[in-house]
C-alpha cells in the first residue's frame, strides 16, 4: 500500500529519517554513509533510501522546497508509514552577523508568512522543536565543538522577496536568525502525529555575507551537519 | 522610575522572578530571598528585591493578561535594564494525564490574542530562551521534580464559554496547557534581546478526579516551581 507520492510499501521507511530538501542530498546521504542502501521511492524524482548507519535502520528522503511540499511528505511519513522522528536537515539564510557561512542554525520554533496555521487554527500556533532532540543536538555539538545558534528562525513563502513588506527586518528585530521555507510545516505535523521533530540548516547565504556557497559545495559541503543528524537519528532508531 | 513602577534605577535586579499575583510576589520575597526590600507598590503590584544564594533577585507581580505583563516587562526590560525574566505561574491543563501541581516549562507559547497578527505579516513563534529552558529542565530533573516540557497557550479570556471553538485543536497539537500571559513575555523578551522563561504549576485540570487549586494554595504551594527559577535566575544573574 503506498501513497500518491511515496511508492514504498509500509516497513520499507524506518521510523527515524532525515529530511533535506534537495533529493540529490538525500542521495548523497544515502551513498555516503549508509550501509546496503535500498531506494525506497523515486516518484517525482523524490529520492528516498533506508539502510544501516552504525548499525541502526535510517531512512533519508528529500522533502522539495516550501511548506506545500514538505507538508506532503510529512504527512504521508507520519499517518501512512509511522515515522517518529524527523530531522531536516536543509540550507538557510542567516539574518545575523554572528551566524556565518557553514555555522548550523538550529529552530527553536519556526514563525512563517504562510498562511496555512491562521486557516487551521483559532489563534497563532507555534510550531516548535522536540525538546528531547534540542539537547541531544545541543550535547553532541557541543563535544563536537560545532558553530551552532538554537534560535527562532523563519519558515517563508517567498525564496526572492520583495523588500520592506515581505522581507526579513521586522522578525530580525524580534529575535529571527535565519530563515529557511519548511520547519513551521515540519514541527506542526509532527506534533499531530505525536512524533518529534527538529529543523537544523547550515548557513549558505547571509545578509552580512559578500560569498555564497556554489551549488556543489552546498551538495557537498554539508558533512558536520549530516553526521550530527544521522547520530542523533540513531539514538532513535527504535 | 517609570509609569507603573515606583524603583528608583538600580533597585531591581538584572534577574527577575514574575508571578502574575503581586501576594505570590510577597510569598516568595518572604519565604525565599533574604534581605528582601519592597521597590514597587503603586496599584498594589508588589516588588521586592532580595538575595538567593548570595545574589540579588527580584519578583515582581505582573497581573493578568497579555496586556497588564506586556506595560510591566517592558518597563523592567526598557526602563530598568532587567535581562532575565522568569515568570512562575499557573495554568489549567489540556491533558487529563497532566495533573494538579505538575510543572510545565513553556518552550512555545500560542495566542488568541492578536497582538502578533497586528505586528507582523505572517504568524510569528514565541519561544523561550534556550540556555533558560535548559537550565531550568536540568533544575528540574536535578531536584527530582517531573517537568512537562512544550507549548502552552496563552488566551485573553479565561471566561471563554462562548468561544467557537474550544481547546480541543490546541491540545490535538501538542499544547500542554493554558494560561495568559507567556505570548508576550517570550515576545518582548526577544524584542528586547533578553532571556525569558514561563514556568506554570497547574492549577486547573480537566480530570473530574482532582479539584482546582483555591486561591490561597494558588498564591502558596508553588515551591517546586519558585525553587526551579530561583536556580534558574541565579545560574544568568
Amino acid at each position: 500500500m503506498s501513497t500518491p507520492h511515496i511508492s514504498a510499501q509500509i516497513g520499507d521507511i524506518a521510523p527515524s529519517i532525515l529530511l533535506p530538501g534537495d533529493p540529490l542530498r538525500a542521495k548523497y546521504i544515502a551513498e555516503t554513509f549508509f550501509q546496503s542502501p535500498v531506494l525506497f521511492n523515486e516518484v517525482r524524482g523524490m529520492y528516498g533510501f533506508t539502510g544501516l548507519y552504525k548499525g541502526k535502520r535510517l531512512s533519508v528522503m528529500g522533502t522539495g522546497m516550501g511548506i506545500p511540499s514538505i507538508s506532503i511528505y510529512v504527512s504521508e511519513l507520519l499517518q501512512f508509514y509511522g515515522v517518529k522522528t524527523l530531522i531536516r536537515v536543509g540550507t538557510c539564510g542567516s539574518f545575523i552577523r554572528e551566524a556565518q557561512l557553514s555555522d548550523l542554525l538550529i529552530a527553536v520554533g519556526c514563525c512563517t508568512d504562510n498562511g496555512f496555521l491562521r486557516h487551521m487554527f483559532p489563534g497563532d500556533y507555534a510550531p516548535i522543536a522536540d525538546f528531547g532532540l534540542l539537547n541531544a543536538v545541543y550535547e553532541k555539538a557541543q563535544i563536537r565543538g560545532l558553530r551552532t545558534h538554537f534560535g527562532l528562525m523563519k519558515s517563508g513563502d517567498m525564496f526572492y522577496a520583495d523588500p520592506g513588506i515581505g522581507g526579513s527586518d521586522k522578525w530580525v528585530s524580534y529575535g529571527v536568525i535565519g530563515g529557511e521555507m519548511e520547519g513551521a510545516a515540519l514541527y506542526t505535523l509532527s506534533a499531530k502525529f505525536h512524533a518529534r521533530a527538529l529543523t537544523m540548516c547550515t548557513v549558505v547565504d547571509g545578509m552580512y555575507e559578500k560569498n555564497e556557497l556554489t551549488s556543489e559545495e552546498r551538495e557537498k559541503s554539508l558533512n558536520d551537519m549530516i553526521t550530527l543528524a544521522l547520530d542523533t537519528a540513531a539514538d532513535y532508531s527504535e | 522610575m517609570s509609569t507603573h513602577i515606583e524603583a528608583k534605577p538600580g533597585e531591581i535586579a538584572k534577574g527577575i522572578l514574575l508571578p502574575g499575583d503581586p501576594r505570590r510576589a510577597k510569598y516568595i520575597a518572604e519565604h525565599f530571598l533574604q534581605d528582601s526590600v519592597q521597590f514597587n507598590h503603586v496599584r498594589g503590584m508588589l516588588g521586592y528585591t532580595g538575595n538567593y544564594d548570595g545574589k540579588p533577585v527580584s519578583v515582581m507581580g505582573t497581573g493578568m493578561g497579555i496586556p497588564s505583563i506586556s506595560i510591566y516587562i517592558t518597563e523592567l526590560m526598557r526602563d530598568y535594564g532587567v535581562g532575565t525574566l522568569v515568570r512562575v505561574g499557573t495554568c489549567g491543563s489540556f491533558k487529563p494525564e497532566i495533573r494538579i501541581s505538575d510543572i510545565i516549562i513553556a518552550q512555545g507559547a500560542c495566542t488568541t490574542s492578536d497582538i502578533n497578527r497586528n505586528l507582523f505579516p505572517g504568524t510569528y513563534c514565541p519561544v523561550a530562551d534556550f540556555d533558560l529552558l535548559r537550565t531550568a529542565h536540568k533544575a528540574a530533573q536535578d531536584a527530582g521534580i517531573t517537568s512537562w516540557v512544550g507549548n502552552v497557550l496563552s488566551g485573553d479570556l479565561f471566561y471563554d464559554e462562548d468561544m467557537p471553538v474550544g481547546n480541543d485543536m490546541w491540545a490535538r497539537y501538542g499544547v500542554l496547557g493554558g494560561e495568559m500571559e507567556a505570548a508576550a513575555l517570550f515576545t518582548l523578551a526577544k524584542k528586547y534581546g533578553r532571556r525569558a522563561l514561563a514556568l506554570l504549576t497547574v492549577s486547573d485540570s480537566p480530570a473530574a478526579d482532582e479539584p482546582n487549586m483555591t486561591p490561597l494554595q494558588r498564591e502558596r504551594s508553588l515551591d517546586n516551581m519558585i525553587k526551579i527559577a530561583l536556580k534558574t535566575v541565579s545560574a544568568f544573574s
